[in-house]
């Protein structure tokens, strides 16, 4: 695969005296085995949807156990020791942190008159903002603590509440600079991250120039802003007295093109900006003297989202397709003043399909598709320098922050 | 029973060959041709069954001891679990504990949609008079704020706003004259909106809100009397409350407790309108009760509610949808009204010049 596949090939023929190495023992540094996801996705994804969000815990779990397991380092799988009854307990705990924030802040925008509600509202958001930032950080410290591999356990130190004021002022900076800053707060926080994180005794380190990054991100945000900011100021001028000329439908349309075009930019070069990121962050991540590096292809993360996309956009017709069969028998039911339940019905239990569908879409093509060519792009220098780890006896972390990230609404794998 | 695994002792990351045999008391290891030592059957555990290689952990008194032994040899690991007892772990075991859940989580649904159809309203229903006047009136303050702001452009402006012109005093003379006869928990606050959807609604805190297209419809002082007196019934029995209380329990439910998975968010938005034009069947009856005795107290003409609405309902377009949605229009409905009707004649509730200067307020200064 590359140069650095010496350390893994220096594994296998390790003195380790195994009379018959496994199968899945390769020449790769890592590698992405198991095609069986789909039954568990399915199965997952539609026990969340009758059980109104409770399975949802069972089936994260279920999910990362099968990552971690087909997850193979230098021979070795990774393995997965959280439960789903951490979560749950965890997503208890969120509740009774988010519930009262909930209740005050509804309290203080209803009955506090506006000048207060407005402070009031400002405040909450950055509570929220907070409380996400800190979740994260702290929903990775979880996932870490429950990771083994080769019997130690990961750990991430550091405290959450830093994380989440850091990313704070990296948000603000990043507003202030129209966005430009973006890669560099990137990297501020995938830095924190990494060098919080521990594998026994060794510890993260990162080294990332930002400038090869910072190059395709203005690409994508100088167009972007000079179309956005130019379609602004040329309807602005072209809407200056209503003569409807010719002149003036031409410069509205242009104006129009040019706004289409801002927002079509970015999305059309996230992709590339995402791929060379994932690259550039992967290679320059170490642990203790482990070094990895990342060959991940920018066509294929293109490649996923072209999938992802058209399988929607298939899967969208169908729905419409079963829609549209059944619409004669809801306006029946609709005129004859039918009990309205089936009119209720019929749209969520489509719309719930349809949520489905993608969520399912999501997982098995695009999750899955990129941790796979993630795993098999992923170079490992020095792997065989492990043996000197020592592994530490860490306190394993609440699940909290994991539940605070859940009752936020924002997954992570 | 003799074979390989790797072994890791969970101090060092280093995969180390060990010779197993399964004897009588537990697994005897060997581990790089070191000295023997053993796993009890009893402390084996497997975190999870599946395709090779399988991964069995040691328990000493309820918690991990770091050792992993990993055995790819499919009869090692047959024979091993069968001398373990309490392995863990196994597929039956998951998909028992997943039916477990599964169970639970609908015997839990069925429970919330209990807790949502009865719970919730039994709890609007007591809890809204029990909310103080003055806090349903900041309320109604805020809902003001929001649905102004949702109907934005022309609907969203205040007829007769400021200013004390010949429609407003005709509007004041109206509420006035039917307030009279009627038991409010407040005072109460009219406005026409200058909006062609024929509507009339009451929002928290006594707030009445006409529609102009609906006050332009109507052919008599009666008729608007008749909607206001209604809407004066909602007021009285603290509807908006009741609804404000009923639908915020039902989101806080769904919402938050269950944790929005994006699919919650549907369902409430489909169970609100379900159960809310469920939940509003009954008050319209009752609010009709109101309107007949205020207006036959008024001295106003009672079938003028009924005749009116079923002319907004029959009459084409989609703009009278909104007005029917929320006030459904039935035979029974309007036979009722009509039924309870006092005989005689009835003194409209306005004189021709007050209806005139009503019928233009939109039109005043």
């Amino acid at each position: 695969m590359s140069a650095t596949s010496t350390a893994g090939e220096g594994f296998v023929a390790a003195p380790l005296g195994i009379a018959r190495p496994p199968p899945y023992y390769g020449p790769h540094d890592a590698l992405a085995t198991g095609t069986d996801l789909a039954p568990l996705v399915w199965r997952g994804q539609i026990l969340t949807v009758v059980t109104l969000g409770l399975y949802r815990f069972w089936y994260k779990t279920d999910l990362r156990r099968w990552y971690w397991r087909n997850t193979v380092i230098g021979g070795t799988t990774l393995e997965y020791r959280g439960s789903a009854k951490e979560l749950f307990v965890g997503f208890l705990f969120a509740l009774a942190i988010m519930v009262p924030l909930y209740l005050v802040s509804a309290y203080v925008g209803l009955f506090l008159g506006e000048n207060v509600a407005a402070v009031a509202q400002a405040l909450f958001g950055a509570a929220f903002v907070f409380l996400v930032q800190y979740g994260a950080f702290r929903s990775r410290r979880y996932r870490l603590t429950r990771t083994v591999w080769r019997g130690i356990r990961f750990d991430q130190t550091g405290s959450a509440a830093m994380f989440a004021l850091k990313s704070m002022g990296w948000m603000v900076l990043t507003l202030l600079s129209a966005g430009i800053l973006f890669p560099l707060m990137r990297r501020a926080l995938e830095r924190h991250r990494v060098v919080n994180t521990r594998f026994g005794s060794a510890s993260g380190a990162f080294d990332v120039r930002v400038a090869p990054l910072m190059k395709r991100w203005l690409l994508l945000v100088v167009p972007m802003v000079v179309l956005l900011g130019g379609g602004g100021i040329q309807a602005a001028l072209a809407a200056d007295g209503l003569s409807g000329s010719n002149e003036q439908i031409a410069a509205v349309a242009v104006a129009i093109l040019m706004v289409v075009l801002g927002v079509l930019w970015p999305l059309l070069l996230w992709p590339a900006y995402r791929a060379a990121e994932f690259r550039l962050f992967t290679s320059g991540t170490s642990i203790g003297p482990v070094r990895f590096a990342s060959s991940f292809q920018t066509r294929r993360l293109y490649g996923l989202f072209g999938k992802v996309i058209g399988l929607s956009v298939v899967a969208a017709i169908a729905v419409l397709l079963v829609l549209a069969a059944l619409v004669p028998a809801v306006f029946t039911a609709f005129s004859a003043g039918a009990p309205s339940f089936g009119m209720i019905l019929i749209p969520v239990v489509l719309y719930l399909s349809g949520f489905t569908l993608f969520a399912v879409l999501k997982e098995l093509v695009f999750k899955q598709g990129f941790w796979r060519h993630a795993v098999e792009t992923l170079g490992i220098e020095n792997l065989a320098a492990v043996d000197g780890i020592i592994g530490s006896s860490v306190s394993p972390e609440s699940a909290t922050g994991e539940g605070l990230a859940d009752a936020l609404d924002f997954g992570g794998v | 029973m003799r074979g390989s695994a790797v072994y890791f002792d969970g101090l060092r990351p280093v995969p180390r060959h060990a010779d197993v045999a399964l004897v009588a008391r537990g697994i005897s290891l060997s581990v790089d041709d070191g000295p023997l030592f053993s796993w009890d059957y009893g402390s084996v555990r497997l975190e999870e069954d599946g395709s090779l290689p399988l991964r069995f952990h040691r328990e000493e008194s309820g918690s991990h001891t770091g050792e992993v032994l990993e055995i790819n040899d499919p009869d090692l690991v047959m024979a091993l679990k069968a001398r373990c007892k309490s392995l863990g772990g196994s597929q039956k075991e998951r998909s028992r504990m997943r039916m477990k859940i599964v169970g639970w989580s609908l015997a839990a649904v069925v429970s919330m949609v209990a807790v949502v159809l009865y719970g919730v309203p039994a709890l609007a229903t007591r809890l809204a008079p029990l909310v103080p006047w003055n806090t349903e009136v900041a309320l109604g303050n805020a809902v003001e704020g929001e649905v102004l702001r949702q109907l934005s452009g022309e609907a969203s402006k205040v007829c007769a706003a400021t200013g004390d012109g010949p429609g407003k005093r005709a509007l004041q003379t109206m509420v006035e004259r039917l307030t009279r006869h009627a038991a409010l928990p407040g005072a109460l606050d009219v406005k026409v909106l200058d909006s062609s959807v024929q509507n009339a609604f009451t929002l928290p805190g006594g707030k009445i809100v006409f529609m102009r297209a609906l006050i332009e419809r109507a052919e008599g002082p009666d008729e608007v009397a008749g909607v206001l007196a209604h809407e004066m019934g909602h007021v009285a029995h603290r509807d908006a409350m009741r609804g404000i209380i009923h639908a915020g329990g039902i989101s806080f439910l769904v919402g938050t407790l269950l944790g929005d998975f994006t699919g919650a968010g549907a369902l409430v938005i489909g169970s609100k309108f379900l159960l809310g034009s469920r939940y509003s069947r009954e008050n319209e009856a009752q609010a009709d009760d109101f309107a007949i005795e205020v207006m036959t107290k008024a001295g106003g003409d009672v079938k003028a509610l009924g005749s009116f609405l079923r002319r907004v309902a029959r009459s084409p377009g989609e703009r009278q949808m909104e007005l029917v949605l929320s006030h459904p229009v039935t035979d029974d409905r309007v036979a009722a009204i009509n039924a309870r009707a006092p005989a005689g004649p009835r003194t409209p509730l306005l004189n021709a010049a007050e209806w005139r200067a009503l019928k233009s307020i939109c039109k005043d200064g």
